[in-house]
């Protein structure tokens, strides 16, 4: 596009991927109109983007997403370096606002959600409501419950605690991996690498015992 | 939770549903060992996405960011948003 895009008559100037970087490296009056036509970019992309997702037309989502990137702005200026330039400047930015945005709402929703979704069953285990589940058809049941009962064992026996405990709250309790990462005082990406390890453990088991994940699944069928 | 005084989910077999089970099971059959960190998958996202956007064959140019985008709903959420910002508006398309 060679014409100027004008956002909610912020009339924001076109650049090329040197331009942004040359200009957000700049001082004075090009640095200024940069940094806020980069701004109205990514606000406007958080509100296209999570439509859908969030009440964007909600009068606390403009305070919201005008936090989420003044924190994106920072990490953008810290790493103009690191862009390398394999697709347009802003979707690079978009992706780091993206980032910024979804790990706080994910850090909220999950907060409302174990609020919400957590109850005390009659037997006192602390249990998420994720995990109910409807009863199993019953010519398959003791079939199903043997299969159940293995899979558990294998997590019991082939996992280390730290990959149980990874495993547990990702897949049984449903949670996020950035509150994970939280809770198990981890970044993320670690996470991600044990939760990886732990499957690839389970999976290379059960082959090592002759079943693959397939076959289980279609006693579940 | 701790094991001794919480008991988890595992502790109390009856409380895990069959649903559980068989998201764990889909996962572990996608599960490859080369496949790519949230990190690795990340760096490439802007790129990747674009592809997507673009109606290039994005999995066959990069299949692990695809693969690793399958197994991680956090990254995957990431794309989903990132390619829709990038699919409503004509003048951010690459």
């Amino acid at each position: 596009m060679n014409s100027n895009t004008i956002l909610e008559e912020h009339i924001v100037k076109k650049r090329t991927n040197e331009e942004w970087l040359n200009e957000l490296k700049s001082d004075g009056q090009v640095k200024d109109k940069a940094l806020a036509d980069l701004h109205h970019i990514l606000v406007s992309g958080l509100r296209r983007g999570l439509l859908g997702r969030v009440n964007t037309s909600a009068p606390e989502f403009e305070t919201q997403a005008e936090d989420f990137v003044q924190e994106a702005m920072l990490k953008i200026l810290d790493n103009l370096d690191s862009f390398a330039g394999r697709s347009l400047f802003t979707t690079w930015a978009h992706k780091i606002a993206v980032s910024v945005a979804l790990t706080e709402l994910r850090r909220k929703r999950w907060q409302d959600t174990s609020l919400d979704g957590m109850m005390d069953t009659p037997d006192g285990v602390y249990t998420p409501s994720i995990v109910a589940d409807s009863a199993p058809a019953p010519e398959n049941a003791t079939e199903r419950k043997e299969m159940m009962a293995h899979v558990y064992r294998l997590i019991m026996e082939e996992l280390t605690e730290k990959q149980r405990t990874a495993l547990i709250k990702s897949v049984i309790q449903n949670m996020p991996t950035a509150q994970v990462a939280r809770e198990m005082n981890m970044n993320p990406n670690a996470v991600y690498k044990l939760l990886h390890d732990a499957r690839v453990r389970l999976k290379k088991r059960l082959l090592d015992e002759g079943l693959s994940p397939s076959d289980i699944l279609s006693v579940f069928e | 939770m701790s094991n001794s005084e919480n008991p988890t989910p595992l502790d109390n077999l009856e409380n895990i549903g069959e649903d559980v089970i068989k998201r764990l099971l889909e996962l572990i059959e996608k599960t490859r060992e080369d496949a790519y960190s949230c990190e690795e998958a990340y760096a490439l996202l802007d790129e990747y996405v674009e592809l997507v956007a673009g109606n290039e064959a994005a999995a066959q140019v990069m299949p692990l960011v695809e693969r690793h985008l399958d197994l991680c709903p956090d990254c995957r959420e990431k794309f989903e948003v990132l390619l829709q910002i990038l699919q409503s508006d004509e003048g951010e398309r690459p």
